[in-house]
C-alpha cells in the first residue's frame, strides 16, 4: 500500500465509525424506538461486556481452559470475588495483576 | 467567552468522578494498543494519526493484520464496520436522551462515545429528553476516557518496542471490565442476558470480525425482550388472580425496572464512595 493508499484508509474507516456510531444519533426526531425495544437495549452494555471478557477468560488459545492453571481465570475469579467483597476497583486490579503475574511466573 | 451553565459544568465533574476510578484501566489499555500499533507495518505518524482519526481501539487492532496482508480497503472497511456495530446499538440507546440537540451537536457527541463511557453513562439512568447537567455528565465522561486514551496511546506508539507485551498490561484493561459487569447485572433477567451473551461469545468466539461481540449482544437483546414480556405477563396474571392487587396493576408493569433502576443507583453511588 502506498502512502497515500494508507491515509485514505483511514479516512475511509474514520467515516464508517462515525457512522456506525452516530446512526440512531442522526435519525433524530424522525425514528423513536419503541418502548419494548428502548427497555431491551438496556441489556446491551453488559452483553457486551460479558462477551468481551468471557471468552478472554475462559479460553486459552481457542480450547475452554476450566481450571485454576489458566492464569487469567484465577486472576479473573480472585479479582471478581475481591471486587463484590470490597467493592474498590483499584485494589480489584492490583490482585488481578498479582495473581495474573505470580500464576505466570511460578507455573 | 464561552461560559457554560452551572449544570453543565457540574454535571462535567460529576462525569469524570463516575469514570475516574476506569481511567488506569484505559491507559493501560491505551498503552497496549499504541505498542501494538507501533510494532505494526504503520509508521509512528501513521499509527498516531490513524489513532487520533479512528478513536475506536478494537476496530484500530482489528485492521493492522488486514493492513500487515495488503487486504484491499473494502475488507478493512468491512472489519472496521463490523467492529464497530455495537456502537449502532449503542446510538440507539443515547438517541432518546440527546434527540434535541442539533445535528453537528449530535455527530460530535456519537463520536466521542466509547464501550466504557457508554456504560457508565447509561448506569446513572437519566430521564429521556432534556435534563440539566445530563449532556455535562456524558462530556466529563466521555472526554476524561478520550483525554486519556488519546494520551496514553501515543505514549504506547512512541515506547513501542521499550514496553513488551509480556507484561500483561492488557489484561488490566479486560480485569476493569469486570466491576462494570458486576455493576450493571441488577436483575434476574439481567443475569439470563449476560449469561446468554458470554455463552454466545464463547461459541461463536472462532467467527472473524469480531461477529461474536454482534451475536451475543443480538441474542442478549432477544433475551431481555422475552424476559421483560413473561414477567409483564406473570404480573398480570397475579393481578387478575388476585383482585386486591388489580389496583396496582400499573404498578406491577413498573415494579421490576423501578427496583432496578434504585439497585443500579445503589451500586453507581456506592462506587463513587469507593
Amino acid at each position: 500500500m502506498s502512502t497515500f493508499d494508507i491515509w485514505f484508509a483511514f479516512v475511509a474507516m474514520t467515516a464508517i465509525t462515525i457512522v456506525t456510531r452516530t446512526f440512531f444519533l442522526l435519525a433524530g426526531d424522525r425514528v423513536t424506538l419503541p418502548q419494548r425495544l428502548q427497555r431491551a437495549l438496556r441489556y446491551a452494555p453488559a452483553a457486551a461486556l460479558a462477551v468481551i471478557v468471557v471468552p478472554e477468560v475462559l479460553l486459552l488459545d481457542h480450547q475452554f481452559a476450566l481450571h485454576l492453571g489458566n492464569h487469567k481465570l484465577a486472576a479473573a475469579v480472585a479479582a471478581t470475588g475481591w471486587f463484590v467483597w470490597r467493592r474498590n476497583m483499584i485494589e480489584m486490579i492490583v490482585i488481578g495483576m498479582v495473581v495474573y503475574t505470580l500464576g505466570r511466573l511460578f507455573q | 467567552m464561552l461560559r457554560l451553565p452551572a449544570a453543565e459544568r457540574n454535571g462535567f465533574a460529576a462525569g469524570f468522578r463516575i469514570i475516574s476510578p476506569l481511567l488506569p484501566a484505559i491507559f493501560s489499555w491505551g498503552l497496549v494498543t499504541g505498542v501494538a500499533m507501533s510494532k505494526s507495518i504503520l509508521t509512528v505518524p501513521q499509527a498516531i494519526g490513524m489513532s487520533l482519526m479512528l478513536y475506536a481501539g478494537s476496530a484500530q487492532l482489528a485492521s493492522l493484520p488486514l493492513f500487515a496482508a495488503g487486504m484491499p480497503l473494502w475488507t478493512i472497511l468491512l472489519t472496521v464496520g463490523i467492529v464497530n456495530l455495537r456502537f449502532v446499538i449503542f446510538s440507539a440507546a443515547l438517541q432518546p436522551h440527546f434527540s434535541y440537540l442539533s445535528l453537528p451537536r449530535r455527530i460530535v457527541l456519537g463520536y466521542v462515545n466509547g464501550d466504557l463511557g457508554f456504560v457508565m453513562f447509561m448506569n446513572q439512568n437519566f430521564a429521556n429528553g432534556y435534563v440539566p447537567g445530563k449532556e455535562g455528565t456524558y462530556y466529563g465522561i466521555t472526554l476524561s476516557n478520550w483525554a486519556v486514551w488519546h494520551v496514553s496511546s501515543i505514549l504506547g506508539i512512541m515506547l513501542g518496542a521499550l514496553v513488551p507485551d509480556s507484561w500483561g498490561l492488557g489484561f488490566a484493561g479486560t480485569l476493569a471490565l469486570i466491576p462494570m459487569m458486576v455493576h450493571t447485572i441488577t436483575s434476574r433477567s439481567t443475569l439470563l442476558a449476560v449469561a446468554l451473551a458470554s455463552v454466545i461469545g464463547l461459541l461463536a468466539f472462532d467467527l472473524p470480525y469480531r461477529l461474536n461481540l454482534v451475536l451475543g449482544v443480538l441474542g442478549a437483546l432477544a433475551a431481555g425482550m422475552v424476559c421483560d414480556d413473561l414477567s409483564a405477563r406473570h404480573a398480570k396474571r397475579l393481578a387478575l388472580a388476585n383482585p386486591p392487587a388489580a389496583a396496582n396493576d400499573g404498578n406491577a408493569h413498573e415494579g421490576a425496572p423501578e427496583g432496578e433502576r434504585e439497585g443500579a443507583q445503589a451500586r453507581a453511588s456506592g462506587e463513587r464512595r469507593s
